[in-house]
């Protein structure tokens, strides 16, 4: 069995910890608001931009978050170090 | 255990071999001292033993099989102890280790371990609130959490209390009791010199000297026997050699005088390490002039 799934929750928990998830949803609150004031027509316009814009951002923010988190943490070395699989 | 033959290591960014030709061999149940200055090639040549740095030139047998033909079953056999705690910060004590726990097929309770280094009560605080030696102890209950017969620990010491530092060097000295074996790098000469059986030597990437603290201590000590006393109310030193202490006026000399304190001539690890690495600081100098 690989450690993928190990990753990926463990990574999905720390997001949760890191309050990641909070930010994304507050970011996604913000999104909502602005369609929700947006005339039909201009908001399929804007949809393109939102998309761009929130992936962007989001990419952005997890990848300071891991910089910023990794300069104190120094996790990364260690995952190196443990096996890839459990078997 | 361990054979590293002729290695060389240049990063991808340098012109120069960081480490130039080294050889030594680490025996099954030892620990292997590895001392050196800063930058003078500890750290790379460790990082190349625990596989994070991979194009190195020479050769490294781990029990008999090359050490680039193993994967996952090398990282089971090891705990790696890094000279900066390492743990989520926003993740408890608890939480840190059983991430890293479901990682490995074997692994031990780790309740005696945070009981014996004095973090089980702390156990479900998060590790970001630990004092920096909370974070090393804790960083050490990770290193052996896989039951590992081979652990490389980079100044596992380093930042501990007297108190927690004895617990470590007891641990690893039991690690070793029980068939464990070390590749230890640290700076504390005391510790060193405490629980290597042997140790090497690194300076400007090379290897300058490999034995036990012992046979280093004869080879660099003076062969001698310093006596105070005291004389008409003063202070006074002589010194014998080896072959004057086993004649009759030295037998006369301790008889007749009133004296204080006597020292062999034996030296200690830190004065070998500055004379060892001291000399490669001259080499390095001339060569750069």
């Amino acid at each position: 069995m690989t450690r993928l799934p190990v990753l990926i929750k463990g990574e999905f928990d720390r997001l949760k910890k890191y309050n990641l998830f909070t930010t994304n949803m507050v970011v996604l609150v913000f999104w909502v608001l602005l369609a929700w004031f947006l005339e039909g027509e201009v908001l399929l316009e804007f949809i393109p931009s939102i998309f761009l814009m929130e992936s962007i951002m989001m990419t952005i923010l997890l990848v300071g978050a891991t910089l910023f988190y990794e300069k104190k943490e120094h996790t990364i070395n260690s995952i190196m170090v443990s096996p890839r699989q459990r078997k | 255990m361990l054979t590293v033959k002729n290695l060389y290591y240049r990063y991808p960014e340098s012109k120069n071999d960081v480490i130039r030709g080294i050889d030594f061999s680490i025996e099954e149940g030892e620990i292997f001292g590895f001392l050196g200055l800063s930058d003078a090639g500890k750290s790379t040549t460790q990082k190349i033993l625990i596989k994070l740095l991979r194009d190195y030139r020479g050769e490294i047998i781990y029990r008999g099989k090359p050490l680039n033909s193993y994967d996952d079953e090398f990282y089971q056999d090891i705990g790696v102890c890094f000279e900066m705690p390492i743990s989520f910060s926003k993740l408890t004590a608890m939480e840190n280790l059983q991430f890293f726990q479901k990682l490995y097929k074997n692994t031990v309770d780790v309740e005696p371990l945070l009981r014996r280094l004095g973090l089980c009560e702390d156990r479900h605080k998060k590790a970001g609130e630990f004092s920096k030696g909370m974070k090393i102890r804790l960083n050490f209950v990770r290193v052996l959490l896989n039951n590992p017969k081979f652990l490389f620990l980079d100044e596992p010491t380093n930042g501990l209390d007297p108190g927690n530092a004895r617990i470590v060097k007891d641990m690893i000295l039991e690690f070793k009791k029980a068939g464990g074996t070390v590749f230890l790098t640290s700076h504390i000469m005391g510790d060193v010199d405490e629980l290597c059986d042997r140790v090497a030597f690194i300076a400007d990437g090379e290897l300058r000297e490999i034995d036990s603290p012992r046979n280093l201590k004869i080879k660099y000590g003076k062969r001698t026997v310093k006596i105070e006393y005291r004389e008409n109310n003063e202070l006074k030193t002589s010194e014998f050699t080896m072959e004057e202490i086993k004649t009759q006026p030295f037998f006369d000399f301790l008889r007749t005088k009133k004296i204080e304190t006597i020292h062999s001539g034996e030296t200690t690890l830190e004065e070998i390490f500055i004379k060892v690495t001291g000399v490669a600081l001259h080499d390095q100098t001339a060569r750069s002039d």
